[in-house]
């Protein structure tokens, strides 16, 4: 990928906004990284999903949101959030499942001080559920039975979106210390020629 | 892996030529292995124009969503209804479920399996 890529960090953002900006940018199909955190407790549901099935959340008050990439509904409450924007012109764009790998390494990279035996998973689930967090996934990264960060995708003509959560859980990052670690890690895989 | 027989896109499709614009398409075992699952496969309908471009079909796995374009404009002329009843057999024997059958203006630009070999750096 181009050595040229957008970043953007924003520790508290509003759910509808966060969709938009997410969709923005990749209908813009240019290399983005961009990492955020919701501002209030939000729901957000994979592409395929149905809104219906996640009425009570609302009712708890809740945000509800639907991304545009597939996967379970993530409960958002103090996870960091990222996407990440790959365009057609990247040598490993199609290469969804090495991509997801690399995600999560480097997310890996920057919690293993901290968190025990923190692993990708490798086996396929036993079963889905509607929730990304109850779902252990190949390519998921856990630690013991937690699961610490899922990533899901779309795959368009133009450009690819990787959208996931971390749980960091209570670990005392600051949002940018965070931030700038785990860019630094993913340097390494997406800003190289 | 490759049949030699096919033809294929760049997008990860192969291409079975039965006449000069009348072809079937399906997964190849390279995209297959990417997508894992499949939940839900959308085509258009038998019957229906498509356009260049346009979108073709849409893939819902347990991760994600995949569109493929159109790479030629023209019809669809069937919809292999096993394949969406069942979609996993795409995964499993991809090669033997051929996904749509169209017919097309002109063919596109297709990949020897040499070629497309090449391209996924097998």
């Amino acid at each position: 990928m181009s050595k040229v890529c957008r970043l953007i960090f924003q520790n508290r953002v509003l759910p509808g906004k966060s969709i938009i900006i997410d969709k923005k940018l990749f209908l813009n199909a240019k290399p983005a990284i961009r990492i955020y955190r919701w501002s209030c407790p939000t729901v957000s549901i994979g592409c395929g999903q149905n809104l219906d099935d996640f009425r009570n959340f609302i009712k708890k008050g809740y945000k509800v949101v639907k991304r545009i990439t597939g996967g379970g509904a993530v409960i958002h409450r103090d996870d960091i959030c990222f996407s990440i924007v790959i365009p057609k012109s990247a040598s490993f764009f199609g290469n969804i499942k090495d991509t997801i790998y690399k995600i999560q390494s480097g997310i890996r990279n920057v919690l293993n001080p901290y968190i025990k035996k923190i692993k990708i998973n490798l086996k396929e689930p036993d079963r889905y559920t509607k929730f990304c967090f109850l779902t252990k996934s190949k390519y998921d990264l856990v630690s013991l039975r937690r699961k610490i960060s899922g990533v899901a995708f779309y795959k368009s003509a133009k450009a690819i979106i990787y959208q996931g959560s971390i749980d960091i859980g209570k670990l005392n990052f600051s949002f940018n210390e965070f931030s700038n670690l785990l860019v630094n890690e993913w340097q390494k895989y997406f800003f190289k020629n | 892996m490759y049949p030699e027989k096919l033809k294929y896109l760049p997008s990860h499709l192969w291409v079975d030529i039965e006449t000069k614009n009348i072809i079937k398409i399906g997964f190849t075992r390279y995209l297959a292995g990417q997508l894992g699952k499949i939940f839900l496969i959308e085509t258009p309908k038998a019957g229906e124009r498509v356009s260049k471009n346009k979108n073709l079909i849409t893939v819902l796995t347990p991760k994600g969503k995949v569109d493929f374009p159109c790479f030629a404009s023209g019809k669809v002329l069937e919809v292999n209804s096993s394949v969406l009843e069942n979609p996993d057999i795409l995964i499993s024997e991809c090669y033997s479920n051929w996904i749509l059958k169209m017919k097309i203006q002109k063919l596109p630009r297709l990949l020897s399996s040499k070629k497309y070999k090449e391209l996924i750096h097998v």
